[in-house]
């Protein structure tokens, strides 16, 4: 049977955690607000910016050149299953294309590919709410570069499509995809269709690549608000139990004390 | 007749019915109405000038991309901001 003291320091220790869990949600919240208008208007563009990107006509791609993945994911970890729900959907997607070259974003992307032993091309960490220009630049030349060489360039994101619907996607990034019913035969293209490619394809890159990380960085703070407010719910439900148990084990010793009293004291009256 | 204008930046959207815009494009400045055939170009940054009835306004907008269709113009830009006439 537990001492007292031992239930004592259990709900001593839970209310510490709960501390640290409601605050988590917190930040995490506060996070989500201020991100939440950008993503808005970044998404609004992007599908816009798409949308007329799929009608330039480009060659396909070689089917020999290997795939560039951006694989975006979080530093830290306390996120339910954010970061391993991404990570399952690209494994199985880059399992089959073996020699997949790979750049990671996030602490949490660098450890996993490590752990399997899959090389990356580039790893970044230590990101805040915004992609500094540095990384942005970095990004954009990596994937001109393989471009260039012929290969198409994927990025698995989280899509923020609500706070309960997080939705792991690898998104294809050039060639962008043609859309349906767009014949682009009907479109003027001036300069010409290579080169209006080749011109905007910077800019193309630099707003795809926002607003991926933007989804990614909103998804996770949604999903640390999420984890961290269940586990607030289950330290109060355990801190019921205890406090239960705690009374009911100081009245069974009270209870015990007093008849060992009145026992204690028929026996001298005796 | 009009024609619907909007232009996206990652910050904001505007939208509005107009007559005329003419667009500052990588291979020159071109005016739109109406009825244009369709058309994509990029836009360098520069002014972009936005002719209703009774509105003449210009807007300073960065590097992007344009599309046009008959009754609907589309411009992405990076930034847009409008002018002080």
């Amino acid at each position: 049977m537990a001492a007292l003291k031992d239930i004592k320091r259990r709900i001593t220790g839970i209310e510490d955690l709960k501390k640290i869990t409601g605050t988590m949600y917190m930040v995490s919240s506060v996070r989500f607000k201020l991100v939440q208008k950008k993503v808005k208007y970044i998404d609004n563009l992007i599908e816009k910016l798409r949308d007329i990107m799929s009608k330039i006509p480009v060659k396909p791609r070689s089917r020999a050149s290997l795939p560039l993945f951006i694989v975006i994911g979080s530093d830290r970890g306390l996120a339910g299953g954010y970061n391993s729900n991404l990570m399952d959907m690209v494994y199985k997607e880059i399992s089959e294309h073996e020699g997949t070259k790979i750049i990671s974003l996030g602490r949490k992307v660098e450890k996993f590919f490590a752990k399997k032993g899959i090389a990356t091309v580039k790893s970044f960490k230590d990101i805040d709410s915004q992609l500094p220009p540095e990384v942005i630049n970095d990004l954009i030349r990596e994937a001109i570069k393989s471009y260039k060489d012929d290969s198409e360039i994927y990025v698995a994101y989280t899509h923020f499509a609500g706070v309960t619907r997080l939705e792991p996607k690898i998104a294809r990034v050039l060639p962008p995809l043609p859309t349906e019913g767009y014949p682009s035969g009907d479109y003027i293209f001036e300069p010409s269709p290579e080169e209006i490619l080749e011109l905007l394809m910077e800019f193309y890159l630099k707003m795809s690549i926002e607003s991926f990380y933007l989804n990614s960085h909103i998804s996770e703070q949604a999903a640390r608000m999420v984890a961290m407010e269940s586990a607030t719910e289950n330290a109060d439900e355990l801190l019921e139990d205890l406090g239960a148990l705690y009374h009911q084990r100081r009245k069974d010793i009270i209870t015990r004390e007093i008849s060992e009293i009145v026992s204690g004291a028929e026996g001298i009256s005796l | 007749m009009g024609f619907s204008l909007e232009i996206v930046s990652p910050q904001e959207k505007y939208q509005r019915d107009v007559n005329m815009v003419i667009i500052p494009g990588v291979e020159g400045d071109f005016g739109v109405l109406a009825g244009h055939t369709h058309f994509i170009t990029g836009v360098k940054s520069g002014k972009l000038r936005v002719v209703d009835k009774n509105f003449d306004a210009y807007y300073s907008i960065d590097f992007g991309l344009v599309e046009v269709k008959p009754h609907k113009v589309t411009v992405i830009t990076e930034k847009f901001s409008k002018l002080k006439n």
